[in-house]
């Protein structure tokens, strides 16, 4: 079991090494020179090949990612091209909204989509489950934003029960930092709402045609008990694969709800860094989202082992 | 430092355990917070280096100014007490006021005026017209300030007090020793407001608190002049680049006041009974296509004229205002209508029927090959966006190949002082607007001057345009002014200096519980109540 | 029945009464009717795709005008008897552009689903039969998936200038590893069959394998991936465009004309609507399309996707 986990881990470098490659090869081959934006506008061509060769910038390739890459693990990523704070100094003013919205999606996604598809697929072949998945993969038809300013329209205009926009710290109390990330989450949401409830049925569907499963119901057992204890308990594996996965789809989602609700996260600094072509930002947006996405997968592999003592590498 | 912010995050956001409020909010129960929602994001933050609105409209909460312009831009003493000039004119001396402090707590003295002024000189028209005149300038002792030139310059409070960017901000000595071509990284000044750099998140938000040590003067306050005194304790600007966001930020009550609502979104904010909305400037604005002189394709005059025949400010202004007929003018002038000097000569181009064959003439005899021009779109700034549609549209119309630049209002900022051409990091147009404040004569105009490469982004050559402007500072009666200004206006339109797009007004709109916001070129913070 | 054995009836069991003749007898329908009953999910998705296909190219044959014209007198009319779907906030008319948009939105649908299955196809036809490479190839196209979609293209596009062929290839890139893990998985599970180990032995060359038995059957997992990836690619457009990160302001991407009109969508919802609807009816019928071949093709599959 310990080996797994080593193994499982160290599995995860070599990915990160190629991600961090990727994204260093980004910065390495874009356009507009670092040097002249710090010489200023006044500066001579002399000044900025100083400038160049003072930051080190006319090294080799490999050189250069090899100390951007001791860097980038003693915790720098650089500083902002625009601004001159430092990355990491920019990412972990922004870090607590992003967090909060993604973590509240997921709650929120996996409480409303697993029973959906438990449903559906006990009652499958019916009218809620045509329904259920009619919706489902209308869920994936309709981009963010719009169901993002559909939602703000009706509930935060219309008819004012929530915020229309922004986001209060956890600091200043739980009911108004929920208040300003329910309609967001919503929207980010439905998306991975769509996508678990259709993993949640299919699973659901041939875990229930299992042999024991009749088994149970011969016992005498309650519908809910084989729903929810026996059933989705082999049925967790392949969700919680997607849960896994879909936290790609909230990353990038999360990009355009922050900008539909004025939140002030990492998704509106990855727009501000792109509008500007300010790299160091968005290298560093791109290697830590990648470096926790890599992470949740790592935990959902673990998590396997735990469901299911069946699953060894 | 930086990873225990990064740990700080994560650990706010890890204590999801429902214990309702935690730690004390960073502001006090009770204090007054004015929420505002600027017209462009604050990138960055150095009024000397970058002379854009925004960060002149922060600037002014921060810095202090030795003269300031009242509502009748006439210039008056703001940190300066008493002023002497010597009878021939050429020997100024200033008098610093008693008991004025930065924010770090050091007196403010006449050294630090005089490093100051010496930074802004070398970047503003009339600051580079007072250095080419003087012969001293030094702190005589830790109140006093003197400045002697060689030819006598009346105008110099009024350089000092003018709204026109960049401004006379004084800082700390070691602060405006900074190169003025680079940008400062200490925001500290004397303003009534104290910058809150900890709780600054570029693009999101900008925070400044009340300066318990700022000692107002004692006359009533009036646009940069007299007592600026604060009646709230903090102010926060809130970023939003959308607009409809902020429309609906500003419904909600989420924020109070809204420097630039687009007027699409005026008739909601309208008939909401807790929202007032008015002019925010009875000068208007002067909507601005910017030409790059320095690069083909438009350093040919006949390529500028192809574009100014062709150019309907019809189009750009309905863009721009919309529908509403009664917030727009055409204007064959680069100055302000309804001001004494306003004058149309020379504008015969910008009238009339639009003529695109003629443009197309004037291309082909520039010797127009197909060039790409690329155009500087900020998006973030609704007129920018709109007249940046029209233009690529118009462009298109008279044969030119468009390279469209979709991009922010920081980066215009930035790219526009590139004197590379358009292949290699240059531009060759980009879209602004000058508030009227600054278009009533050349001496804030810096848009309209034409002195080659110390002229404004553009940098237009036209010794003739000098050559007026030299003789409206000569002049000596209104009538001698309004005359070189028709020359001025005349020779201008002939070089086409740059072209204007167009007279409008914009709005701002505020809640109903706020108090004392008036008009003006800029927004004034002081006088402004929340009840 | 003879005299001898006793009916069921006399025997004692109970009867059920002859069925009247009313009831059709059940027949196999043949021809399209057929086709629908069995695939519903498929027949909705080909007509509502076809539909757009059909607006795509006939859009300038269907009342549409110049898509760029603008007319800033007339900007932000409501939909009515000149501007169908109203005029945007430059005095074009929504309709055009919609209709047109739709031409782009399609291209670019189209173009990411067939490049990145075809890419996707030959590196993982490669991965899984080149045992050598498979490991370094993996690797890499498990890096490329660590990084979210949208931030991957996001950062592309970062690089390069707008244009529709750059948004094309920032999402493509973005979408093969995973059609590469696909076809990969496919040629592994093939290798071990029988039959391609008989080919093995008898000498076949590794082309012709591919060829005649591994690459037939990746056609249909491929075909339903490629279909996903293309309302996948649709939705990655308008979020990239809205941003402003993706196909230039002048062209009218569906994208495009939803990012113009964020600013009004208070006063003029209907420039946010009626691209958005469009969008949404395209990208449901290529999702129901791949739900629908998912099904037809092998219902065994259904799991595995």
């Amino acid at each position: 079991m310990l080996g797994y986990i080593v193994r499982r881990v160290l599995a995860t470098i070599p990915v990160m090494a190629i991600v961090a490659l990727f994204v260093f090869s980004l910065l390495y081959i874009a356009p507009g020179d670092p040097a002249v934006v710090i010489a200023g506008d006044q500066a001579s061509l002399e000044d900025i090949e100083r400038i160049r060769t003072g930051l080190g910038l006319d090294r080799p390739f490999v050189v250069r990612f090899a100390e951007w890459s001791l860097q980038v693990l003693s915790g720098d990523l650089g500083k902002s091209m625009f601004t001159g704070l430092p990355v990491t100094e920019l990412i972990g003013q922004r870090i607590e909204p992003t967090l909060s919205l993604m973590m509240v999606t997921l709650v929120l996604a996996v409480l409303v989509a697993v029973p959906i598809g438990v449903l559906a697929a006990w009652r499958a072949g019916g009218w809620l489950d045509r329904g259920f998945m009619a919706l489902a993969v209308a869920g994936f038809s309709v981009p963010v934003f719009v169901v993002g300013y559909l939602l703000a329209y009706v509930f935060a205009l219309q008819l004012d029960w929530l915020p229309v926009q922004g986001y209060t710290p956890l600091a200043k109390g739980l009911w108004p930092w929920l208040e300003n990330l329910i309609l967001p989450a919503i929207a980010l949401g439905f998306v991975y709402i769509a996508l678990i409830a259709r993993i949640t049925r299919a699973t659901m569907l041939e875990v229930l045609s299992q042999d024991y499963i009749r088994t149970a119901r011969a016992k005498g057992l309650g519908e809910g008990a084989i729903l929810f204890v026996h059933a989705l308990k082999n049925a967790a594996v392949p969700i919680v694969t997607v849960i896994g996965i879909g936290v790609a789809l909230l990353i990038g989602g999360a990009v355009v709800t922050e900008s539909v609700f004025a939140i002030p996260g990492l998704g509106r600094l990855t727009i501000d860094a792109i509008v500007r072509r300010d790299y160091p930002v968005i290298q560093g947006i791109v290697l830590m989202f990648s470096f926790v996405y890599v992470l949740v997968n790592l935990v959902v592999d673990l998590i396997y082992t735990a469901l299911d003592p069946r699953i060894r590498y | 430092m930086d990873r225990r912010t990064v740990i700080k995050g994560l650990t706010a956001a890890g204590t999801l355990a429902a214990t309702g409020k935690l730690a004390a909010p960073a502001v006090a129960q009770g204090a007054k917070v004015l929420k505002f929602v600027p017209q462009a994001n604050l990138a960055n933050f150095d009024p000397i280096w970058g002379t854009q609105y925004v960060v002149r409209n922060a600037s002014q909460l921060v810095w202090d100014t030795l003269y300031g312009l009242d509502s009748k831009l006439q210039p008056k003493r703001q940190m300066v007490e008493s002023e002497e000039v010597s009878a021939d004119g050429l020997t100024w001396t200033f008098k610093l006021r008693d008991g004025l402090k930065f924010h770090d707590g050091e007196k403010v003295l006449a050294k630090d005026a005089v490093a100051s002024i010496g930074r802004w000189t070398n970047r503003d028209s009339m600051g580079l017209m007072l250095k080419a005149i003087q012969k001293e300038l030094t702190a005589v002792d830790d109140r006093t300030i003197k400045w002697v030139l060689s030819k006598p310059y009346p105008k110099i409070t009024y350089a000092l007090a003018k709204v026109g960017t960049p401004c006379c901000f004084i800082m700390p000595e070691r602060l405006a020793k900074t190169d003025p071509f680079k940008q400062i990284d200490e925001y500290i000044g004397s303003g009534p407001m104290r910058f809150v750099r900890a709780d600054w998140k570029p693009g999101a938000l900008a925070a400044f608190e009340k300066f318990k040590d700022y000692v107002p003067r004692n006359e009533p306050g009036e646009w940069w002049s007299g007592g600026k005194v604060m009646h709230v304790d903090r102010i926060e600007w809130v970023i939003m680049p959308d607009p409809a966001t902020a429309s609906a930020a500003l419904q909600n009550g989420e924020v109070d006041w809204w420097e630039t609502p687009i007027p699409d979104l005026v008739p909601v904010l309208k008939r909401n009974r807790n929202i007032k909305v008015d002019i925010a400037d009875p000068l208007g604005n002067i909507g601005a296509f910017r030409l790059n002189h320095m690069h083909p394709p438009f350093n040919n005059v006949k390529a500028r004229r192809a574009v100014q025949v062709a150019l309907s400010q019809e189009d750009y202004m309905r863009a721009v205002v919309g529908s509403d007929d009664k917030l727009w003018k055409p204007i064959p002038s680069f100055f302000t209508p309804g001001t004494p000097l306003y004058s149309e000569d020379g504008g015969e181009p910008l009238k009339g029927k639009r003529d695109y064959d003629l443009a197309k003439k004037l291309l082909a005899e520039a010797g127009y090959s197909g060039l790409a021009v690329t155009c500087l779109v900020a998006q973030d700034q609704a007129p920018l966006k709109a007249m940046g549609e029209i233009t690529a549209d118009l462009l298109k119309k008279i044969g030119m190949t468009v390279d469209f630049v979709a991009t922010d209002w920081g980066t215009v900022g930035q790219r526009r002082a590139s004197k590379n051409p358009p292949g290699q990091g240059g531009w060759g147009m980009f879209h602004t607007w000058h508030a009227g404040a600054d278009c009533v004569n050349p001496a804030s105009h810096i848009a309209v001057r034409a002195s080659g490469d110390k002229a404004w982004f553009g940098w237009p050559d036209s010794p003739e345009v000098e050559k007026e402007v030299a003789a409206w500072y000569d002049a000596k009666s209104l009538d001698e002014e309004k005359t070189t200004i028709a020359r001025l206006n005349k020779a201008a339109m002939e070089h086409v200096v740059f072209i204007p797009t167009g007279f409008y007004f914009g709005y701002q709109a505020w809640r109903a519980n706020v108090e004392g916001i008036g008009n003006g070129p800029l927004p004034w913070f002081w006088g402004v109540k929340k009840t | 029945m003879n005299d001898q054995t006793p009916t069921a009836a006399q025997a004692g069991f109970a009867i059920a009464p002859e069925l009247p003749d009313i009831l059709p007898p059940v027949r196999e329908r043949r021809g399209i009717r057929g086709f629908v009953r069995r695939h519903p999910t498929l027949s909705i998705g080909l007509f509502l795709l076809g539909v757009m296909l059909f607006v795509a190219l006939l859009a300038p044959w269907l009342g549409t005008v110049d898509p760029t014209a603008l007319a800033p007198i007339k900007r932000t009319r409501e939909p009515g008897a000149e501007f169908w779907f109203g005029s945007d906030a430059y005095g074009r008319d929504i309709y055009s552009r919609v209709l047109f948009g739709a031409r782009i939105s399609l291209a670019i649908g189209f173009s990411v689903a067939i490049i990145a299955s075809l890419l996707g196809l030959v590196i993982g036809l490669v991965s899984g039969y080149v045992r050598r490479l498979d490991g370094v190839v993996m690797r890499v196209m498990d890096g490329v998936m660590s990084v979210p979609p949208i931030l991957l293209a996001i950062a592309l596009m970062a690089l390069t200038r707008a244009s529709v062929e750059n948004v094309i290839m920032a999402i493509t890139i973005a979408e093969f590893p995973r059609v590469a893990r696909l076809v990969r998985g496919v040629v592994l599970t093939l290798r071990e069959q029988p039959f391609v180990e008989a080919a093995i032995a008898a000498g076949t060359s590794a082309p012709r394998i591919i060829l005649r038995h591994i690459l037939p059957n990746t056609v249909a997992p491929l075909s339903v991936q490629a279909t996903y990836i293309c309302g996948s690619a649709m939705i990655i457009e308008s979020i990239l465009s809205f941003i402003g990160a993706g196909t230039p302001p002048i062209v009218p991407s569906w994208g495009n004309i939803m990012a113009d009109g964020r600013t009004l969508w208070q006063v003029k919802p209907y420039i946010i609507l009626f691209p958005a609807i469009f969008l949404s009816i395209t990208v449901l019928a290529v999702n129901l399309l791949g739900d629908g071949l998912r099904d037809a093709l092998d219902p065994r599959m259904a799991k595995r996707l």
